[in-house]
């Protein structure tokens, strides 16, 4: 819990924030339909410039990736077209296959990496943890996606400008859920304030057996029931240490030892390479 | 000035709904994080994105059973998009509607709308057309009709109907059209594979299935063939969530997709063998003493007599003179003697075989329906089983344990089991362990066989079928042709042949891709289409039957749709559809054009519609007991209204099980044993297996004894199982083209999947350009090579339009010869040919 009581139980020790707006995502559960991308997709980055820009994607581990490398070790230059490559290609031979799916929205990090990087300081993080950049102050120098170990943040060629998630701010100004929250179809995403012990889903992520009882919104607003699994609650790659706010139950039918690849436990120890491996097919190029 | 205006109103938004109505507890701490900060106006821009001067709740209408609503979000007349409305009176049913309907506003404004009223000037699907006003297409389709009427007979105008329910105003005038002029009408829910004939056969119904909110009650779910998680998606939550609460939902499937990934069990058997694996479960089930005695007594033909010497039940005609044949006879243990079955009589015996003399007095020998069974199902040992299916002897055993031993199970299948040529036995014999364990009639129980928005959870009669005179019996109706004839021609063994055959001269698809998705693509194309003198298409994109149309009309989207009203088998709401936005370009209602042709044809005043709400208020009104109460104005109001049905969640069967009411079968039971001549004729009086009719290695449509020491010459020549099905990205064509959900489809083109040791034996590499063909057609596409699809099958995701496949059709290899056993009565879209999409073999090889 000291990963917990470190970041989340006293203001932010570097930005100050009082508040840490996070999410807990049943992969288990996940039905690989992608409404919370066309969801996101639809509301967000319907513009030109952001035809291949997901703020929020899902892929089919572990051989999907987005976006991908294709040769270049500069994230500028990586291939952000074909999002779901490998959707639905297991791993393993029969009887043994396994695959999950990855949603992933930006993790509004307690120690973003890409903020200091940012040469204009068109990146600040809001006093409820919303990593956000200035599209006015942005001059599209792009360290910020170079340095993002999740790559989630996307070069609009239109505006010149860095793009990411908003965590739909505002529509929480309003008091409804983010867009991939209020429409998981697989009812596996729970939002809310991770700073606040006292919040459902600070509660959950601490009780790991909590998830099993139906998701009661304390008040009357339009959310929805919500059974999650119990099980150990972790953040997908938190060895690259910037304190993700996105939290994962890790999905049940992976050989645990893989699950470990994508949540490790980032106090037992880090992990010391990107994992994905190749794919077992190749599509030609272009 | 701005800012600070902006920064109370901000506030008091926050506090006055957020603070009353939030989600995730915001305390104070939150809310103040909340509060726009100095110096990132910027952040305005979002801000703006999100309003829209109006939402309206509606609900998108494809064929995919989901039934969502959206509320469209409208601005400067423009629905921007659709976001989730989270409002379904049953919490549980929260949210609903997936990432087709999040993106239904691309097809609205999608560059392949249909803008006005097109003729063809070159040939069927050279893609050269003339732009004509409407009255030049009415007046046009008019006096072709009247033509081709005066020439063959108004019958041979013929309109297809797909699926009522999606919009029963819409798509239910398509009915009324062809009723008022005597026009003919197909079939959809049988010619699509996805008619559950096993119910028809066994209750007497068309389809009964359990609403998905009732998977909360079961304690053990097997889904069988029913790819949930892909194309279920608005319910799919309803076993992962059952698994949270520790339920065991096991998958059975010859492939490995979302579901698998997610089941705690997959089982792997060999594609069209499912019927012998439930009649192996049945097997276990009898031999551990799990079979629910009481309940196959009261409420199944279990106990009735049937016949040695012919195989017929034994009726009270057999026995006594003026004797009824409508009365069917048991052995009862009171009196030691014969008496005529009384529905959920406790005395009758269910096992034994005696000794009877008839009123002609001969003395025959007569046994329970449940003891033919029983040696029916000894055939069937786990180790046969084994051998047909590949599923080992062992996990049989356990699956059919755990399943007789739960408190209450249920099987939820799909058209996995269905699109086969015997996908009627494969459905009777999974229903059996229903039967046999107690399973059907309960809450959290039976056997629900989901394909399909067919369900009307209201009586359409009046509006589909007119009355002639307010007050009499009369109605104008129109001459039923199944759509399977249609396409395959007519058989010899077809039911009435005289009064259901004849030669069909036009066609109108009345909202659907018929030419695009039609089973027999290459026959329908090549041998059908030259005989038709006319192909009228309204439609809303340029699907593949518009391509090959030779009059095109431009219908409204569902968000331009004034009103309509939706109903689905996945639950049991009845919900409004209501328009958000004017109709785009020259597009018109359904309705409006079938009015308008019908007036020029001289029906118009029978017709009568012309504005959706009209007819709405009428369906309603006329709707019977389901939606007494519900008004328009009602529904106006709440949008969407639990019908008047029970218990819920809903069960059928519910009361039958427990003596409320008997089946409406001809034995007022659930017939397992049938003896109509044609099934004794098949030998399929009793559920068994037959190996698949095309692909199977073994003796095709034989049972397994005579099938294994056969080898099937057609698969030897094409030794792959075909399968052309559903996928997340389209709901059959449609949404196939929608450019932003085709780029998350894996490469965004069709790919021929296959197994990488079968790709390996062929020399094709993934990528390859290969082609799959047989003697009916082909179709080319790319490699993919996954470990998902089992050795000894190809797979294609199907949808496609016609522009989008690089050669041939997905559909072209596909033929389907008709089952006798579906032709034994003609009921339409209740017993008719159910086409075996699946039952398809085919090779492959590098192009």
């Amino acid at each position: 819990m000291s990963i917990w009581e470190k970041y989340y139980s006293k203001p932010n020790p570097v930005y100050g924030n009082k508040v840490q707006f996070g999410m807990l995502i049943d992969i288990s559960k996940c039905l690989g339909c992608h409404t919370c991308s066309m969801a996101c997709k639809s509301t967000w980055t319907d513009n030109p410039g952001q035809e291949d820009m997901y703020w929020n994607n899902v892929n089919t581990k572990p051989y999907g990736k987005y976006p991908r490398e294709k040769g270049s070790k500069d994230p500028v230059l990586y291939d952000y077209k074909n999002s779901n490559l490998y959707e639905d290609t297991p791993m393993g031979k029969y009887p043994n296959l396994w695959q999950f799916y990855l949603p992933r929205p930006c993790n509004h990090c307690a120690t973003p990496a890409c903020l200091p990087a940012c040469p204009t300081r068109a990146i600040y993080k809001r006093a409820d943890g919303i990593v956000l950049i200035d599209q006015n102050k942005c001059q599209g120098y792009q360290y910020c996606i170079k340095a993002c170990p999740y790559k989630k943040i996307y070069y609009n060629k239109a505006t010149k400008t860095g793009q990411k998630c908003i965590m739909c701010y505002p529509l929480l100004e309003k008091g409804r859920e983010p867009q991939c929250v209020s429409s998981c179809t697989g009812k596996i995403r729970i939002f809310g304030d991770l700073m606040d012990p006292n919040s459902t889903i600070s509660q959950i992520i601490r009780d790991p057996e909590k998830g099993a009882r139906p998701y009661r919104p304390e008040s009357k607003f339009k959310a929805v029931h919500r059974y999650l699994n119990k099980g150990e609650r972790r953040q997908y790659r938190p060895d690259w240490g910037t304190i993700p706010s996105i939290w994962y139950i890790p999905p049940k039918n992976v050989p645990p030892e893989e699950a470990e690849k994508y949540f490790g436990h980032a106090l037992k120890g880090l992990i010391s390479e990107p994992y994905t491996p190749e794919g077992p097919i190749k599509f030609p190029e272009g | 000035m701005r800012k600070i205006s902006r920064r109370t109103f901000l506030k008091g938004s926050i506090y006055s709904t957020a603070a009353l109505s939030s989600p995730f507890l915001l305390k104070k701490a939150s809310l103040s994080a909340l509060e726009q900060k100095e110096g990132h106006n910027w952040e305005d821009w979002h801000r703006s994105q999100i309003e829209g001067e109006k939402i309206v709740r509606t609900v998108d209408l494809p064929n995919c059973t989901g039934a969502c609503a959206w509320n469209v979000v409208v601005k400067d007349g423009v629905a921007i998009r659709a976001d989730q409305p989270n409002d379904y009176p049953d919490d549980q049913y929260n949210p609903r509607g997936c990432m087709k309907g999040r993106t239904y506003y691309k097809r609205v404004y999608g560059p392949d709308r249909v803008k006005f009223p097109m003729k063809r000037v070159g040939e069927r699907g050279s893609g050269l057309w003339k732009r004509i006003s409407w009255d030049e297409a009415f007046d046009f389709i008019a006096s072709e009709i009247k033509r081709i009427s005066q020439k063959y007979g108004s019958k041979t105008v013929w309109i297809y109907p797909p699926v009522p329910a999606t919009g029963l105003v819409k798509q239910g005038a398509g009915f009324r059209f062809a009723s008022v002029n005597s026009f003919g009408i197909g079939t959809f829910y049988n010619w699509y594979g996805d008619l559950p004939l096993a119910h028809p056969i066994t209750w007497n119904v068309q389809t009964e299935e359990h609403e998905f909110l009732d998977v909360i009650n079961t304690k053990y779910a097997i889904i069988w063939g029913s790819d949930m998680l892909e194309t279920r998606k608005a319910d799919a939550h309803f076993f992962t969530d059952a698994q949270v609460r520790g339920v065991k939902v096991l998958y059975i499937s010859p492939y490995y997709d979302s579901t698998a990934a997610m089941s705690d069990e997959w089982i792997r058997p060999r594609p069209g063998t499912d019927a012998a694996l439930a009649m192996g479960f049945s097997h276990v089930i009898v031999k551990k003493g799990l079979v629910k005695g009481d309940y196959v007594k009261k409420t199944t033909c279990g106990p009735l007599l049937v016949r040695k010497d012919n195989g017929k039940y034994l009726k009270e005609a057999d026995l006594v003179s003026g004797g009824s044949t409508k009365n069917f006879i048991v052995w009862d243990t009171a009196i030691k003697g014969p008496k005529v079955d009384e529905y959920y009589s406790d005395t009758a015996a269910l096992e034994g075989t005696y000794s009877i003399i008839t009123v002609k007095g001969e003395r025959l020998q007569c046994s329970t329906a449940y003891t033919l069974l029983l040696e029916k199902i000894k055939e069937y040992d786990p180790k046969t089983v084994s051998e047909i299916t590949g599923v080992s002897a062992k996990d049989i055993e356990r699956i059919a344990t755990e399943y007789g031993l739960a408190e209450v199970a249920s099987i939820w299948a799909g058209t996995g089991i269905n699109h086969w040529y015997h996908g009627d036995l494969m459905g009777r014999a999974t229903i059996l362990m229903g039967i046999l364990t107690g399973n059907v009639g309960q809450q959290g129980g039976g056997v629900s066989p989901w394909a399909g928005q067919y369900r009307m959870r209201l009586s359409p009669m009046d509006y589909f079928f007119p009355l002639k005179e307010e007050g009499k019996p009369d109605r104008y109706r129109p001459i039923p042709l199944d759509t399977a004839y249609v396409v395959h021609g007519p058989t010899e063994t077809m039911a009435d042949k005289e009064k259901l055959w004849r030669q069909i001269r036009a066609i109108w698809p009345a909202g659907g891709n018929l030419l695009g998705q039609a089973s027999d693509q290459s026959k329908f194309i090549k041998e059908v289409l030259p005989k038709i003198e006319l192909i009228v298409v309204p439609e809303i994109q340029m699907s593949t039957t518009a391509q090959l149309a030779d009059i095109v009309l431009p219908v409204v989207s569902w968000y331009e749709l004034p009103m309509d009203i939706t109903t689905t088998p996945t639950h049991m709401y009845i919900q409004l559809v209501q328009g958000s936005i004017k109709p785009l370009y020259e597009a018109k209602t359904d309705l409006e054009i079938y009015y308008e042709v019908c007036k020029r044809l001289g029906t118009g005043d029978i017709f009568r519609f012309k504005e959706t709400e009209e007819a709405s208020d009428y369906l309603l009104k006329t709707g019977g007991p389901l939606v007494k109460g519900i008004t328009l104005d009602r529904l106006k109001n709440e949008k969407c209204i639990r019908v008047n049905a029970s218990p819920n969640p809903f069960a059928p069967f519910y009361n039958e099980v427990r003596g409320k009411g008997k089946f409406t079968t001809a034995t007022g039971r659930q017939e397992f044993y049938k003896d109509e001549n044609r099934f004794l004729e098949y030998k399929e009086q009793l559920p068994v297996h037959k190996e698949p009719h095309k692909a199977t290695p073994y003796g095709p449509s034989k049972e397994w004894k005579e099938a294994k020491e056969e080898r099937n010459p057609l698969f030897q020549k094409y030794p792959l199982v075909y399968l052309a099905r559903h996928c997340r990205w389209s709901i059959h064509s449609s949404w196939r083209t929608t450019e932003a959900l085709v780029k998350l489809d894996d490469t965004g083109e069709p790919l021929l999947e296959m197994n990488p040791s079968d790709a390996e034996k062929r020399g094709i590499k993934a990528g390859d350009w290969a082609v799959a063909y047989n003697e009916f057609g082909y179709v080319k596409a790319r490699a993919k090579l996954r470990e998902s699809v089992p050795p000894g099958a190809v797979l294609i995701y199907f949808g496609w339009w016609r522009h989008q496949i690089q050669e041939g059709h997905w559909n072209a290899p596909v033929s389907n010869p008709i089952n006798p056993i579906h032709e034994i009565y003609f009921n339409p879209n209740v017993w008719g040919p159910v086409s075996g999409h699946f039952d398809q073999v085919c090779e492959v090889k590098r192009a």
